[in-house]
């Protein structure tokens, strides 16, 4: 088995990332949607053609590194925690933050549970918090 | 909230159709946890120990799509690849691959059927692919930094963020079966097999029906995280 060349990509400029590195890359079930972060900027990236993207045309800055991101299957939610206090930031539509969730204690990783309604937090504290998604108004709460 | 025994945190969770994995930050436990959807309770279903020293932690940690596989990584670049009967969900180690990686492991990931790990790692160390068929004993090592990665299965690509560079760079690579009697026309990751056998966990064999732990050939797709 070998790992072949396919495509190389870049989220910037030659600089525009300096003692940064891709902490992390994610794609959707449907693996059309391929979300990349490197130090506070998160993009995404929309599948051309079968396994190849495009350049990012929506990007998101935080205040703080962003860490971990991760799709529901259908890639409707992206849960993202950076390493900033207690929050769970939510997007909708590949660049909105929609809302946050304060978990109370430091997130250290996340995780789509269940039928995609459900994220798993794992927290500092050494609890899960469990965030489900409440129907009637379409965000997320503590369990 | 699901409190846990985890010392040190809960440093990872990877999440399933009714199960969350999870790993402590500075532990060598590892833990499985299925969900009642009659009461809405988690409950603990596997608890592990042994998964790393008191000396390291974990730094990575991903399961396979058809939850057969369950690869841990620790700083100091062991992984250690637990798995389960067929019959039951009962998960022990079934490898511990020590030296792994020369510096701590970034990340892991397994192709869906949990034949084919691949795992980057710190200190420029290299990108390797290991595979089931010889029990993930050798490596095949590329010259690339790392620090994050994703399998994609409907295009059987790996997509890998890199670090070590000011720019952002990530890379897509296929995973590739080398065949010598042609490559599967509908996956390249696999090769077509002599007559009377089958591909199975990354080679060419006899399909047998010998019940044996952690052979589990038997693939579906999972619910991808």
């Amino acid at each position: 088995m070998t790992l072949e060349p396919h495509q190389d990509y870049f989220m910037g400029g030659a600089t525009d990332f300096v003692n940064g590195s891709v902490l992390y890359v994610n794609t959707d079930d449907s693996e059309t949607r391929l979300t990349t972060c490197d130090l506070k900027t998160l993009q995404f990236h929309t599948n051309i053609s079968a396994g190849v993207y495009g350049t990012a045309t929506n990007f998101t800055q935080f205040n703080n590194t962003v860490q971990q991101m991760r799709y529901r299957s259908d890639g409707t939610w992206l849960a993202v925690r950076t390493d900033n206090a207690t929050l769970i930031y939510f997007m909708k539509n590949s660049s909105a933050i929609d809302h946050t969730v304060d978990v109370v204690s430091t997130p250290k990783s996340l995780a789509w549970v269940y039928d995609d309604d459900m994220l798993a937090v794992g927290l500092a504290n050494g609890s899960i918090a469990v965030l489900q998604r409440i129907a009637s108004n379409n965000t997320f709460h503590v369990h | 909230m699901i409190n846990t025994t985890h010392i040190g945190g809960v440093s990872k969770v990877f999440g399933t159709k009714n199960r969350i994995y999870s790993a402590g930050g500075n532990d060598s436990v590892v833990q499985a946890r299925w969900l009642n959807t009659t009461t809405g309770v988690w409950s603990l279903n596997s608890s592990v120990s042994g998964v790393g020293t008191s000396s390291d932690t974990v730094s990575a940690m991903y399961v396979s799509g058809n939850q057969k596989r369950w690869g841990v990584g620790r700083s100091n670049g062991d992984i250690y690849i637990l798995g389960h009967p067929d019959n039951s969900y009962s998960w022990s180690i079934a490898n511990t691959i020590t030296g792994a990686h020369t510096a701590s492991v970034n990340f892991i990931r397994f192709s869906s059927n949990g034949w084919h790990m691949i795992s980057g790692a710190a200190g420029n160390d290299s990108v390797r692919l290991r595979t089931k068929l010889n029990n993930w004993n050798t490596s095949t090592d590329y010259p690339w930094k790392g620090q994050s990665g994703d399998w994609d299965d409907r295009n059987k690509q790996v997509t890998i963020g890199l670090y070590g560079n000011d720019n952002g760079a990530f890379t897509t690579k296929f995973l590739k079966a080398n065949c010598s009697a042609g490559t599967n026309t509908s996956d390249i990751s696999q090769c077509q097999c002599p007559a009377g056998q089958a591909w199975f966990n990354g080679g060419c064999g006899l399909l047998l029906c010998n019940s044996t732990n952690f052979t589990n050939i038997n693939v579906t797709k999972g619910y991808a995280d």
